[in-house]
């Protein structure tokens, strides 16, 4: 004791033990009766005998013993989950379909984090689903609205925008056939089988932008996206008016017209690049999605 | 000539229905009908009355029994009395109680929450078999908003509605069919949905990406599952766990990095015991906190309180908590805050 105070040890004495920071990774309780624990990484400084009932980015921690033990913001755990699904819900859809799968074999594996490059514009349904025992536990839903200022060709793995001096056209096929008997006022209009399929063309001018602009060359970006055009795989296209494709290329890319601009710190030509498109799948359907090759979900 | 019946859909025999026919012969001035068992041929209502019109209403009090198949034959009698030709083949029909069809939302309810599972409940009297059945959300104006598509598992019959808004109105409507064709409908149910707005911080994060033209989806799920010394685990009525005999480590799924607050109510700790313990990745440095009894000569008697101890490469750090009376059968809050590079521990008692 010095005047009254400790001179280490305590808080308020004159050289106080410091403890560094450190990452609590366990906590363990005993010998009483718990009714609910919280731990948060904000420092609470209103003692109130509050503990709030929602989670914050804050909160790690937040045990009810309600008849579990459960302390997260969930009411599972890896030992009783054996996978999560990202299921998707369009407003064409009139069910959640499966986009991502994950078996859970640490608890790290409930953390998802990736980018849907297959949506459409408009709002947009995610679910993030537990699988237990086989069958779905709780859907965990959250609402976002898609919305997007060009096109966009998408393939498994890759998305080029469509950005510059865009035109295109569209036919709806529905290849119906008129024949005209004799003495009849009326052709007699055939129909046969249900076709009902779109193709079209697609001008633009593909040039890389802001961050690529430095690491390839015009030349290189449009190569690149014609090797991807012509890979014969399908390819989705998608357009801010709520357009959603899943399309083959056909025909030929052709570069229609060229302009030279002679800008003296580096010249370049303008391209304008054109390919002819047909549709050759269902692109809402997660099932023709896997099958096409878009996704690796086989659990539909 | 003989009357053509329409066909006469499943109907509760305690309700009666409505059978109509086409006639195309003299004026009506009475109907006659003739109801027979289908099984055995058996005539178990045959009645005539006066009417104009091509219908006949089977009464409440027919004697027919839901359950069963009948058979139904029409004849019409004209101004003179002469009745028209018995039809060969009378039109077969069902008996079947009113099925019992109700979704979990009530008219005028208020759901609390932007996603709400509803469900569809079905039975029937006589086992009558639900074929199919649909449920729709509409707005307050009536346009269909979502449907569940055709449910077909009686078992199963759930829909998941997603995305209501706050402060809105809603209709909800489930329509179905049994197997011999009784038509369901609960009609529109009128609701409201009043939560409390979403925070910022959601389990499922969804972020427009549009100069990419993508959703970026993240989970933000924390699952931790404390894990039991002993796994009979004896649990309080009304939430909360006896640990008076027992250990519970929450580890799998759990960190704090840095400054952190710990919140616990906790009742019956056991005198001069370690009622919790924290560690770090290493276990070099951890936090103890014991619970002590005791008369002091600032504690007006006996009471207890909680000490702190943050070890560190030998050194530990020691803090009290304020007094509070014995903690037998009561209960406390206790904290314990991390700021800066110091503790402190406070105590709340709960009257």
């Amino acid at each position: 004791m010095f005047t009254g105070g400790c001179f280490a040890g305590d808080m308020l004495c004159y050289a106080p033990t410091l403890i560094p920071a450190f990452t609590l990774e366990a906590l363990s309780v005993q010998k009483a009766q718990f009714l609910e624990l919280f731990v948060t990484e904000s420092v609470i400084t209103d003692y109130d005998g509050i503990i709030p009932d929602y989670w914050t980015f804050e909160t790690r921690l937040h045990a009810r013993f309600r008849n579990d033990l459960y302390a997260g913001n969930v009411d599972f755990a890896e030992s009783t989950v054996e996978a999560i699904k990202i299921k998707k819900r369009t407003q064409r859809d009139t069910q959640f379909q499966t986009i991502f799968e994950r078996q859970i074999l640490t608890n790290e594996d409930f953390a998802i984090e990736f980018l849907d490059y297959f949506e459409p514009v408009g709002d947009i349904e995610y679910a993030y689903v537990p699988v237990i025992s086989g069958g779905e536990g709780d859907y965990i839903v959250n609402r976002v609205h898609s919305d997007f200022r060009s096109y966009f060709c998408v393939e498994k793995g890759i998305s080029y925008p469509l950005l510059l001096d865009v035109s295109t056209s569209e036919t709806f096929h529905y290849d119906a056939a008129s024949i005209k008997p004799i003495n009849r006022k009326y052709p007699i209009t055939i129909s046969n089988g249900c076709t009902g399929y779109r193709s079209g063309s697609m001008e633009c001018t593909f040039l890389p932008l802001c961050d690529e602009e430095k690491t390839i060359t015009p030349f290189e970006y449009r190569s690149r996206i014609y090797e991807m055009l012509t890979n014969g795989k399908p390819k989705l296209l998608k357009g801010f008016n709520g357009e959603l494709y899943m399309v083959n290329i056909e025909g030929n890319i052709e570069d229609s017209s060229r302009e030279n601009v002679l800008k003296p710190s580096r010249p370049f030509t303008l391209v304008k690049s054109s390919f002819q498109w047909v549709e050759c799948g269902n692109a809402y359907d997660a099932k023709e999605l896997y099958y096409n090759g878009f996704t690796d979900v086989k659990a539909f | 000539m003989y009357a053509i019946i329409h066909s006469i859909a499943p109907f509760d025999s305690a309700q009666g229905t409505v059978i109509h026919f086409t006639w195309s012969g003299n004026q009506i001035y009475g109907v006659r009908c003739l109801i027979k068992q289908n099984e055995t041929g058996e005539a178990v209502f045959d009645s005539t009355a006066p009417s104009m019109k091509q219908s006949f209403t089977v009464p409440v009090n027919s004697g027919l029994v839901n359950g069963c198949c009948y058979v139904a034959y029409i004849t019409v009698l004209d101004v003179d009395g002469n009745e028209s030709d018995l039809q060969n083949i009378g039109t077969p029909f069902y008996c079947f109680s009113t099925p019992s069809f109700a979704l979990s939302i009530k008219a005028e309810d208020v759901i609390r929450s932007s996603t709400y599972n509803v469900t569809l409940s079905y039975s029937q009297a006589e086992l009558e078999e639900l074929d199919t059945a649909q449920i729709t959300i509409y707005t307050y104006q009536k346009t269909e908003l979502q449907t569940s598509g055709q449910l077909c598992d009686a078992a199963d019959l759930t829909f998941l509605a997603t995305g209501l808004e706050n402060a809105k109105d809603y209709y909800i409507r489930a329509t179905g069919t049994t197997l011999h064709g009784i038509l369901l409908d609960t009609g529109y149910l009128h609701f409201t949905v009043a939560y409390v707005q979403n925070r910022a911080f959601s389990t499922l994060e969804t972020n427009n990406r549009a100069h990419i033209g993508a959703i970026e989806v993240r989970s933000n799920i924390v699952s931790t599952e404390g894990k039991a010394d002993n796994p009979d685990i004896l649990y309080l009525e009304g939430g909360g766990v006896d640990l008076t005999e027992n250990r519970v480590e929450f580890d799998a799924g759990f960190q704090a990095k840095g400054d952190f607050s710990g919140v616990f109510r906790v009742r019956n700790p056991t005198v001069n015991a370690e009622i919790i313990t924290v560690r770090d990745e290493t276990g070099g440095l951890q936090l103890h906190v014991f619970y002590r009894e005791g008369s002091y000569s600032d504690s007006s008697g006996k009471r207890g309180f909680f000490e702190l101890q943050a070890s560190f490469l030998g050194m530990t750090h020691v803090r009290l908590s304020s007094y509070v009376p014995v903690l037998t059968d009561r209960e406390a809050v206790l904290y314990i805050v991390r700021s800066g590079l110091l503790f402190d521990i406070y105590v709340l008692e709960v009257t």
